[in-house]
């Protein structure tokens, strides 16, 4: 009887583990499904952390850069600033140095120098200057009055009136430059000279730029096909030409100086 | 002496309660293993917030907002070429200068000769 029972008992008991073992094996494979669940998302965190990080250091990376840049930037600016300046000056001198310049061509109307000695070789004594330009330069002397070119004066006087100087290389030698434009219309005469007729010495002057300031005067060749009104009242067209102009002329490059009619300089009346 | 029944008895009793220890002892490291990841999750999503607050705090760079390697390159070049045009500006100013110098000289000696 004792061994009937003892049977029963151990039968009972191990269906009662096999049962419990079932549930608990099921139980522990929900923890270890858990495990692993709990393991990916912790991978996933792990790299969105890590990328997270990447972007982190290279916005950082790119945030430094671009400070740099604006700062560079900005330094650079202030040195464009400070050229702008320092050109500002520098025109600003240049044209206090053409009023200079202009002041002195004024100054030295009238000057008398005991004696002038030409590129050319000429001598002109007691030399009173009535009239400087840059082509042509009006001096009374004891034989006279000449007109002379303006490049075969002394190295001491060019550098005296310094005619086509730049100062810095900043605008145009013409004084007139730092002055408002006369009117086409009505051109003004250089601040510079005197009044120099438009005579055929003038001419001759020019032509002789050789030296001789007595040189006869060339025969023209230069055949003019103009209508009688352009003849005698000037081409306005002309008018944009001109670069320089004085009383009843107007210089243009290539035809020299110009008579001025009514309406304009007069093709060919240079010669 | 115990009787031959009573001993497979016992024996068998022994072995169930030793079976039934060691898988209790599995359950329990699982879930203290789950336990513990679920804490270095917990940590690494702070980590993760922190990264993005402080990447938010940055602000909106743009065009470079995103940055990749060829951005970065690009950003290197924008800033070497910034350079070489500071080097260029300062050898400018420095000519500058000297050609004021050199004018300012040049009128002071022209005044000096010939305005009286």
């Amino acid at each position: 009887m004792d061994g009937k029972l003892i049977v029963f008992i151990i039968s009972l008991l191990l269906i009662g583990g096999a049962i419990t073992g079932l549930f608990y094996s099921m139980d522990v494979d929900e923890a270890q499904k858990g495990l692993v669940l709990a393991q990916q998302q912790l991978g996933q965190m792990e790299a969105a952390a890590r990328t997270a990080q990447k972007s982190l250091s290279s916005r950082k990376e790119a945030l430094a850069r671009i400070t740099a840049a604006h700062i560079i930037q900005g330094e650079n600016n202030a040195v464009k600033e400070e050229i702008q300046g320092i050109k500002d000056e520098q025109e600003s001198i240049s044209k206090a140095f053409l009023a200079t310049i202009k002041r002195v061509r004024e100054d030295s109307v009238g000057i008398i120098i005991d004696e002038i000695i030409l590129t050319t070789g000429n001598k002109l004594k007691k030399a009173r200057i009535q009239g400087i330009d840059q082509n042509i330069t009006v001096i009374q002397h004891v034989e006279g009055v000449s007109k002379i070119p303006t490049d075969t004066l002394p190295a001491s006087l060019l550098d005296r009136f310094r005619f086509g100087y730049q100062p810095g290389g900043v605008g145009s030698m013409e004084v007139e430059a730092a002055q408002p434009a006369p009117s086409r219309s009505e051109p003004s005469k250089p601040s510079s000279s005197k009044k120099i007729d438009t005579t055929a010495s003038d001419s001759l002057v020019r032509m002789g730029a050789g030296g001789n300031t007595n040189a006869p005067q060339k025969k023209q060749t230069t055949t003019l096909i103009e209508t009688p009104n352009v003849a005698i009242e000037g081409d306005p067209s002309l008018w944009r030409s001109v670069t320089r102009s004085d009383i009843g002329r107007a210089h243009i490059p290539g035809q020299g100086w110009l008579k001025i009619g009514s309406k304009g300089p007069i093709p060919g009346s240079g010669h | 002496m115990l009787s031959k029944s009573r001993t497979v008895a016992f024996t068998s009793l022994f072995s169930f309660s030793l079976l039934f220890q060691t898988s209790c002892g599995k359950k329990g490291q699982l879930e203290y293993e789950t336990a513990q990841m679920e804490i270095s999750l917990s940590e690494q999503k702070g980590v993760v917030d922190k990264l993005q607050a402080e990447s938010a705090a940055i602000g909106n760079l743009g065009y470079y907002n995103n940055p990749e390697t060829q951005h970065l390159d690009l950003l290197n070049q924008k800033i070497k070429a910034l350079r070489d045009e500071g080097s260029q500006l300062a050898a400018e100013k420095v000519a500058t200068n000297e050609d004021l110098e050199v004018l300012q000289k040049e009128l002071s000696a022209y005044r000096s000769h010939y305005v009286k």
